[in-house]
């Protein structure tokens, strides 16, 4: 996709320089969020779910491109569409489907469950904010700390379209690129929040260009394409660790509804056609039969890891008193 | 009129007179002194703040950790909670506790339940400063009381000092705790002076309210600026139930002196 917001368009072009391994680290990131995607939408068909699961089919790839720019420890905050930001971070199908299933097992003992809260500090997975736009100024505060404490750590906060309404979007860009964190704003823009369309409620065409108030980059990229996006988030947290912040933008498409169940009937009868399943972009990159055996390998682990999940029990009552104080 | 605190009894000797605020900023300053990671985030403080106990700041710790923001109060505690999740000690002076509601969800939501929620894994060493209660006509948005908004939101302690004494000695435990702590001090309460105790090793446990007098007649509890006001109102209690002969044993102060001592309460598990 052709980026109208061109003024701070990467150098970067899409023919990747990027390394075989990288492509299949993305790819296998990308083939076990789909089995995630498709385990859980027949798991709730089949046996219900105490909580909302936010389908993320068809962003995959964005997010697989994003990750796969950071570094271990750079902090990541998420929303809760899809599974792939844990994933694409690093940590175990076995805590993911643990914590969609409230289980023990779950990266939160079963906290937050059926609305996703995975964190594991050592993989710099942060958490989610679930009031959205919450994550903004929580992201910039640990910019702002791997800044004071002179490592070159950044800070990825992950939003949508809708969310770059909230006031606290305009707050931290504000104070962050005067205070130059290094801090990576990216949003995947499916352009629908539940029911309202993208273009019925911002006066922008682009979220990018609103990056032009605060004076850093806005960059804008097909977010049907992994490659694409490592190659702008790349930069992005590049320049983050000069530093300073940037607003990358990757358009996506909400292949399922808000919450799973959710027919759309209020879409039209062709919202697809501008759809590009990101996990066949990745494919026609890597030999066919490797993407065999890595699609193949993601829908059984995800089989056994939601069989283990299924079996560990839940947590007692009493945990949620537990951990309120430190 | 000055207050103080009955010493403990492992209390250091040494005191000096500062006034309600200045040993706040005291506080702070022995607290950033000891600790690299404790910084200060707010509004025009780099110049002193609303009330003048940040004055001094700047000059010894520089502007990387007496940071003025913008008007973005969302801005400041969420930062804070990021900051403090990832191993630093923030402090957010936000001038009036009326604008706690601005960053409510990051006070309440963010600060209060982000270790919960995400199973335990973070801790969340953050101080917010919100002055409490009505001072000088500042109006009816500047002048609320809103200590006791945390009663009702797991994850947050609250301080509501009621002397300098304990206004130092509480900050100072604030900032080292490992949770997240709401401070209220009292804006009557600034230009009051009393002895603090020098030693910057001398904290005041939080969660523990001082017993100032003992009688077995009467029982009242109160909150900062109230500690003063409420001996009237214990005299006048007790000169009604001589009068009358009153056999009541056990009697709580009317409305916002009861209010206090119910938050008391709850606060300090009595």
């Amino acid at each position: 996709m052709a980026s109208p917001h061109s003024e701070h368009r990467p150098e970067a072009s899409v023919s990747p320089t990027v390394s075989t391994e990288l492509l299949l680290e993305m790819f296998t990131v990308i083939a076990r969020a789909r089995a995630v995607e498709d385990a859980v939408s027949v798991h709730i068909r089949d046996h219900g779910f105490a909580g909302f699961w936010h389908p993320g089919k068809g962003q995959e790839g964005a997010v697989a491109g994003a990750v796969a720019a950071m570094a271990p420890d750079d902090y990541l905050f998420y929303q809760g569409r899809g599974a792939t930001w844990p994933l694409a971070k690093g940590m175990g199908l076995a805590p993911i489907i643990g914590d969609l299933l409230g289980k023990v097992t779950g990266s939160t003992g079963g906290k937050g469950a059926g609305v996703p809260h995975w964190a594991d500090p050592a993989l710099g997975i942060m958490g989610e904010g679930a009031t959205l736009g919450s994550v903004y100024p929580v992201a910039a505060g640990a910019a702002l700390s791997a800044q004071m404490r002179g490592t070159d750590q950044i800070a990825l906060a992950d939003f949508g379209d809708g969310t770059a309404a909230r006031g606290t979007f305009h707050e931290s860009l504000l104070e962050a690129a005067r205070w130059r964190l290094p801090l990576v704003y990216f949003c995947e823009n499916n352009g629908i929040s539940v029911s309202t369309t993208f273009d019925s409620v911002s006066p922008t065409k682009t979220i990018a260009e609103r990056a032009s108030a605060y004076g850093i980059p806005g960059v804008r990229v097909d977010g049907h394409d992994a490659v694409e996006v490592y190659l702008a988030v790349k930069d992005a947290i590049d320049r983050a660790r000069r530093p300073g912040p940037s607003l990358i933008e990757a358009v996506v498409t909400r292949v399922g509804g808000h919450w799973e169940g959710d027919a759309q009937k209020y879409r039209p009868a062709d919202f697809l056609s501008t759809y590009t399943d990101p996990l066949e972009v990745m494919r026609k990159r890597i030999d066919s039969a490797t993407a065999d055996r890595i699609i193949a390998d993601a829908k059984s682990e995800v089989a056994q890891a939601l069989l283990e999940a299924e079996a560990a029990p839940l947590p007692d009552p009493s945990v949620i008193l537990k951990d309120v104080f430190a | 009129m000055t207050t103080t605190t009955p010493a403990p009894a492992n209390a250091p000797g040494s005191t000096t007179v500062l006034s309600y605020e200045a040993a706040q900023g005291a506080a702070i300053a022995e607290e950033m002194r000891r600790d690299d990671s404790v910084f200060l985030m707010g509004q025009d403080i780099a110049s002193g703040g609303f009330f003048g106990g940040t004055r001094g700041l700047v000059e010894e710790f520089g502007l990387s950790r007496i940071r003025n923001t913008g008007i973005t109060e969302a801005f400041m505690v969420g930062a804070a909670a990021g900051a403090a999740m990832t191993g630093m000690r923030p402090i957010v002076q936000l001038g009036f506790a009326d604008f706690s509601l601005i960053a409510g969800d990051e006070i309440f939501q963010k600060l209060g339940k982000w270790r919960h929620m995400h199973g335990g894994q973070f801790e969340l060493p953050a101080v917010i400063i919100m002055p409490i209660g009505p001072s000088g006509g500042a109006g009816p948005e500047h002048s609320g009381s809103m200590e006791m908004l945390p009663m009702h939101f797991p994850g947050l302690k609250a301080v509501v000092p009621s002397n300098p004494a304990n206004a130092k000695a509480l900050l100072k435990a604030a900032i080292r705790d490992p949770n997240p702590v709401l401070y209220y001090p009292s804006k009557q309460l600034n230009f009051k002076r009393g002895e603090v105790f020098t030693d910057p090793e001398y904290v005041l446990p939080l969660g523990k309210a001082t017993i100032a007098r003992e009688d077995r007649r009467s029982a009242s509890s109160a909150t900062a600026a109230w500690c003063r006001g409420h001996w009237k109102l214990r005299r006048y209690w007790h000169r009604r139930e001589l009068s009358s002969r009153s056999s009541t044993s056990r009697r709580w102060c009317p409305s916002t002196a009861r209010r206090s001592s119910t938050l008391l309460s709850r606060q300090v598990g009595r």
